[in-house]
Order: structure tokens, then C-alpha cells, then sequence
């Protein structure tokens, strides 16, 4: 199941990226099946769920362009920063696209969160998944799948 | 006199609200580095042409919330900033209005998260806005707009590309520079509620502003000399800019040949000598009629206008962009 969703969520995300850039997600190996599973334990539509998952594979994505710090050229470096600040860019684009309002106001302080640990040299991967499952707990606890019997 | 004086705006309202984008921001000290970092490169000046442009927008709106609009202003600037340091890195600029640029003073990595984290808590205002229901918040996003980057990729894929198009190189200027200032005078506009049609014309008005100044800038490469411009003159040739004077004279069958032979391991003599071609062709000429062209189409729009006391403002801001010295 999460696996789907990975897959749908990441061919919607490449189809939202303009062939301009050259970004290739499936060149990249992206740690979001803690992403995807968390969301599978909320009861949202699978429209939802991808749409979800998207988003949070753009902020991922970006997050880890700028933080490759080895590059083989300077033209290497320039798509690196381009890559990152494009997909910065098209996070909020599809927030507001995918009327995921509430979660843009949610995940803005944490993007920007994120961008002040790395200066200081203390990058956290969790804190965007933290993110996401406090978003849920918030806005969509009422829909959570139980596991009881 | 300068600019912001010839239109009435007081920089010193627009700075302060710039630092109190960051004063504010719970999550930093005064006494990081990455405040103090920004501070300085805030305090640095610049001409604030885009957040003049945010408060010439609102006079054409009926509301009076001065604050709102400062506000609007500064974030402006401040995602401008950001841009500028990202943009530095790209361009290997050792300079920033006379200091030394971010990733110079800080290394790479780190100018590279100070630039994110400015974007980042513009973002992070955006949202607190759009949370309390003022619809114009999301306008700002039109700042931040995938659209900027596109400019900039165009830009890097046609290095020393002379089969690019006139019309591929309008698009570009149109992401890279036009977009921007047009979103400018359409944010202040609409924050003001201006009615549609008019924050619509001044998009309009911004790009072709914005188109002119840019391929004046392009025009300014090859005419100023390299103490004018702190850069070699017809430096955007040699680092494979093929920017509209170059594309003009491709057209001349001898420019041509002595253009399509430089690339990036072609000597200063070589450089030099499309260079004085180019410069001795009709290309610059034209250049220049495109860009009052555009200039035009911008005066046409002032003329629309015209029931706006504001409407003056934009005449200021043409005679700016038209090269004459503020």
C-alpha cells in the first residue's frame, strides 16, 4: 500500500516539476516511507494522502539539494542551489494548489526551523516528519484508522 | 535627489520594519549569528526599489493601513536579500554592496541555510497572515514563485547557446527580473483593494519596466567601461551570456562568425574582438529601440492611469528605469 502511495505521490511531484529544471526524482533515493506509512494510518482520501505526501517529498527533496555540500563542478553547485530553491518554491505553490492551507501554516515555522539547526550545524531529519504526524493529530485525529480489535 | 525622496517614501519606516522581521522572530537572539548576519547585510543599504515600488502600488488602493503596507514593503526587500545571496554564490561575486558577500564571510553551506532562512520566515509571516484571514497574504507568494528559479535555469542550459531565440530570451528576462517588479506594484496595489483592473494594469506596467531595465542592463555590459560597471565590459559575453545585443547581431553574417566561436576556453583577444563587432554593428541600436519600446508600452499604461494622483509616481519610476541618475 505504501509503496502506491510513494509511487503516485512522487509521478505527481514529477509532473508538477518543469522540465526546465532537470530535476529527476527517481535519480534520488528519498527516505518518505516513514511518510507514507504514517499517513496510511489516518483515514484521508488516497487524493489527499498523495497530495500530503507530495508536499512533504518537495520540502524533503529541497532540503537535502541544499545540504549536499560535495560537488564535483561549479555548475554542479549552481543546480544544487537552483534545485533546492525551486523546490522551496514549489512546496508553497502546491500548498496553495492543493488548498492545503492549514498545512502550510502548520509547516512554515518548521521550514524555517529546519533552515536555522542547519546553519548552526544541527540538521534534524525528523523534525519534518514530526511535522506531518502533529498536523495529523491536529487536523485529522477524529479520521485515524484504529488497530483495535 | 533620490528616488524614495522624489517620491515621498521614507526608507527609514521600510528598514525598520525590515529589522523587525527579524527582532521578532521568537525562535532567534539579536546575538546569533544568523541575525546579526542578516542585520548587517540589511543595514548594508541598497536602493529599495522593489519595496518602493510595493508602497507606489498601494496609493492607487483606497485603504490608509500604512503599517500593513510598510510591512508588505519590507518582506519584499527581505526575499530580495535572500535571492541576492543565493544569486552571489551562483555568480562567484566576491563583493555585496562594498563588503564581502555571505558565502565569502560565512563559506557555502551556511550563506546557503541564511539565504533559505530568510525565504523561510517570510513563509513563515505569509502563513501567520493568511491564518488570520488577510487574503493578500498569499499574493506574497507570487514573490517566492517557481517562476524566479525558471529565469535562472534558462539562463545556465543557454550558456554559449547562439541558437537561442529572441522570444526564448524575453521569457527568460520575463521569469528572472520582469515577474518580480510586476508582483511588486500588484502586492501594494491589492493590499490597498485597488479594484482589479487597475492592480492588473500595474502588474502590466512592472513587466514592461522591468523587461526595459533589464535589457538596458544587458545593453549597459557592452557600452559602460569595466570602472562604470566594476565588472570587464562585455563580461556577460565571455561567461556565456548570450544576451539580447549578442542575439541582435547574429543577424550580421561577420558578427556571426566571430560570436559562435566563443566559448568558455576562448582567449581575451578573441572575446575582445566580438566584443568591438558587436559594439560596431547595428545590434546595439536595436537594443536600445527594444528597450524604449517596452519603455512605451509602460507610458501607455501611465496614460490609462491617469485618474490616479499615483499615476505620477509611475512616471518617477519610468524616468528611473530610463537611465536617468537619482
Amino acid at each position: 500500500m505504501n509503496t502506491n502511495l510513494i509511487f503516485d505521490a512522487v509521478q505527481l511531484v514529477q509532473h508538477e516539476i518543469s522540465p526546465d529544471t532537470g530535476i529527476h526524482l527517481d535519480d534520488e533515493q528519498l527516505d518518505v516511507l516513514p511518510a507514507a506509512s504514517l499517513l496510511l494510518e489516518y483515514n484521508l482520501s488516497s487524493l489527499r494522502q498523495k497530495h500530503l505526501l507530495a508536499i512533504y517529498i518537495v520540502i524533503t527533496f529541497a532540503s537535502h539539494r541544499h545540504s549536499e555540500t560535495n560537488y564535483a563542478s561549479k555548475e554542479e553547485l549552481i543546480r544544487k542551489i537552483l534545485d533546492g530553491d525551486y523546490l522551496y518554491s514549489l512546496y508553497i505553490e502546491l500548498c496553495l494548489r492543493f488548498e492545503e492551507h492549514d498545512l502550510f501554516i502548520h509547516l512554515a515555522p518548521l521550514v524555517k526551523q529546519l533552515q536555522i539547526d542547519s546553519f548552526n550545524g544541527n540538521s534534524n531529519n525528523r523534525l519534518l516528519l514530526h511535522g506531518l504526524e502533529s498536523f495529523l493529530e491536529l487536523k485529522c485525529s477524529n479520521g485515524k484508522i484504529s488497530n483495535a480489535i | 535627489m533620490k528616488l524614495n525622496e522624489t517620491l515621498n517614501i521614507p526608507l527609514r519606516s521600510i528598514d525598520r520594519e525590515i529589522e523587525n522581521i527579524i527582532k521578532h522572530d521568537k525562535h532567534l537572539s539579536n546575538s546569533d549569528l544568523l541575525s546579526q548576519n542578516i542585520l548587517n547585510l540589511v543595514n548594508a543599504g541598497g536602493k529599495r526599489i522593489r519595496p518602493l515600488m510595493v508602497v507606489v502600488g498601494s496609493r492607487f488602493g483606497p485603504s490608509s493601513d500604512k503599517k500593513k503596507i510598510w510591512q508588505l514593503a519590507a518582506i519584499a526587500e527581505f526575499i530580495h536579500a535572500a535571492s541576492l545571496i543565493h544569486d552571489d554564490i551562483i555568480d562567484d561575486s566576491p563583493l555585496r554592496r562594498g563588503q564581502p558577500s555571505l558565502h565569502i564571510q560565512l563559506g557555502i553551506e551556511r550563506a546557503i541555510y541564511l539565504g533559505n532562512y530568510m525565504s523561510a520566515r517570510v513563509m513563515e509571516l505569509v502563513s501567520q497572515y493568511s491564518a488570520n484571514q488577510e487574503r493578500y497574504a498569499y499574493d506574497l507568494s507570487s514573490l517566492v514563485t517557481t517562476q524566479l528559479c525558471l529565469g535562472e535555469y534558462q539562463q545556465l542550459t543557454h550558456k554559449y547557446d547562439y541558437d537561442i531565440t529572441v522570444e526564448q530570451y524575453l521569457e527568460k528576462t520575463k521569469n528572472k527580473t520582469a515577474g518580480l517588479m510586476a508582483s511588486c506594484l500588484q502586492i501594494g496595489a491589492r493590499a490597498a483593494q485597488a479594484p482589479e483592473e487597475v492592480y492588473s494594469l500595474l502588474y502590466q506596467f512592472g513587466e514592461k519596466l522591468g523587461m526595459s531595465f533589464q535589457i538596458r542592463d544587458d545593453l549597459l555590459d557592452f557600452i559602460q567601461t569595466s570602472t562604470t560597471l566594476g565588472k570587464p565590459a562585455g563580461n556577460d559575453l565571455k561567461s556565456g551570456q548570450v544576451t539580447l545585443p549578442v542575439l541582435f547581431a547574429l543577424q550580421d553574417k561577420t558578427c556571426a562568425a566571430l560570436i559562435t566561436s566563443i566559448d568558455a576556453t576562448s582567449s581575451s583577444e578573441d572575446v575582445q574582438l566580438a566584443i568591438d563587432a558587436i559594439t560596431n554593428s547595428d545590434a546595439l541600436a536595436q537594443t536600445e529601440a527594444l528597450s524604449n519600446q517596452f519603455l512605451n508600452e509602460a507610458q501607455q499604461i501611465i496614460e490609462q492611469l491617469a485618474q490616479y494622483p499615483a499615476h505620477r509616481d509611475l512616471s518617477v519610476l519610468l524616468d528611473y528605469f530610463s537611465g536617468r541618475d537619482y
